[in-house]
């Protein structure tokens, strides 16, 4: 890993000119005490210090990665084999259900074929059953629709039926007149 | 036991690091203590610890160490888990504002302290720690365009500042 910071090194001059701006108006530009502060020498103190945490880092390298890498897999396994079970089940009871299916419609297919065998043959065309006579009609309805209509009232119950005068104007207050029969 | 070999860190070589980390580990420190840290070296240090330990090289070191600071400050002093805490509250109180005091003069701390503490916090990165526009977006995770708004607002407060206190005419 390089320390080198290309965003750093290709900062434009705009960028530049606006810190030494920024600066001056912050009053940094006469007094820095913060240059010296950061200017700082590499003192034995600090090069000790460095190592220390290259070792801190190597150690952990070492030891933490593996460990959590480890405790990863052996947390992942238990769900990965109940995945691959219920996966299991799933395709054992699909294939089960296709078979099921398979075995009802060669069943239908049986049924059809005995009921087709055991039905008799048709005893004439059916051009020649006779027609029912059509009568005419005053109103010119077709004979399809009066014979529909003498073919109901046979099934309906007998019933009072009561013609009632309809006035001009609809009052439900004004008295009507019932003839009787 | 055998004592484990520092070359086996891709991180450059020795001279490289030594230097690098002696001109960066104060300035971190000091970062950390802005945000009112307890322990700001032990941040500073868990910092390069966990930069050195990653596997994957970082396309900015610089911006991945102060990042990390922050973060680390951040938890450090949240009071309790899953409780969020405002900047405001974070850098002021605690040690965060006698941290400028080793690095900054009283003047350049008074303008400082008239910013609001996002402002703040951006120009600091900007202008005291000198890192670039970029850097700083990596460190506060957020856009570059939002970095440039909040700098040239600060400039702009800061104009006004001394617009009103004349100071401009003195600079002038």
């Amino acid at each position: 890993m390089s320390w080198h910071d290309p965003a750093r090194a290709l900062e434009p001059e705009s960028d530049t000119a606006l810190r030494n701006e920024l600066r001056g108006l912050l009053g940094m530009s006469r007094s820095t005490p913060e240059t010296s502060y950061f200017e700082a020498e590499p003192t034995p103190e600090l090069i000790q210090l460095a190592d220390e945490l290259r070792r801190e880092a190597r150690r952990r390298n070492l030891t933490a990665r593996k460990k959590s890498s480890w405790m990863l897999l052996a947390a992942a396994l238990p769900f990965a084999l109940v995945t691959a079970g219920m996966g299991a089940w799933g395709v054992s009871q699909k294939h089960k259900a296709d078979q099921l299916a398979a075995t009802v419609a060669h069943e239908q297919a049986e049924l059809q074929r005995m009921a087709a065998a055991l039905q008799p043959p048709p005893a004439a065309p059916a051009a020649a059953r006779p027609l029912p006579v059509q009568a005419p009609t005053a109103k010119g309805r077709p004979a399809q629709t009066l014979l529909l209509g003498k073919a109901a009232p046979r099934n309906k119950a007998k019933e009072l039926v009561i013609p009632v005068e309809r006035s001009k104007e609809a009052n439900p207050n004004a008295p009507q007149s019932v003839k009787a029969n | 036991m055998e004592p484990l070999k520092t070359q086996t860190i891709p991180f450059g070589d020795s001279h490289e690091f030594h230097d690098i980390f002696a001109s960066l580990y104060p300035r971190l420190v000091s970062y950390a203590r802005r945000y009112g840290a307890t322990y700001p070296e032990d941040i500073a240090q868990e910092a390069f610890v966990i930069l050195m330990q990653r596997d994957s090289p970082v396309e900015h070191p610089t911006a991945y160490l102060y990042g990390t600071v922050r973060t680390l400050s951040l938890t450090e002093r949240r009071p309790l888990k899953n409780q969020s805490i405002s900047l405001e509250a974070v850098v002021e109180p605690g040690k965060g504002p006698d941290a400028d005091e080793d690095l900054l003069s009283q003047e350049v701390r008074e303008r400082m302290k008239a910013l609001s503490p996002t402002f703040r916090e951006t120009l600091w990165l900007f202008v005291v720690e000198d890192l670039s526009i970029r850097q700083i977006s990596e460190i506060l995770d957020i856009p570059e365009a939002t970095v440039k708004t909040r700098i040239h607002r600060a400039k702009a407060h800061l104009r006004n500042q001394l617009n009103s206190s004349g100071g401009l005419h003195v600079l002038a």
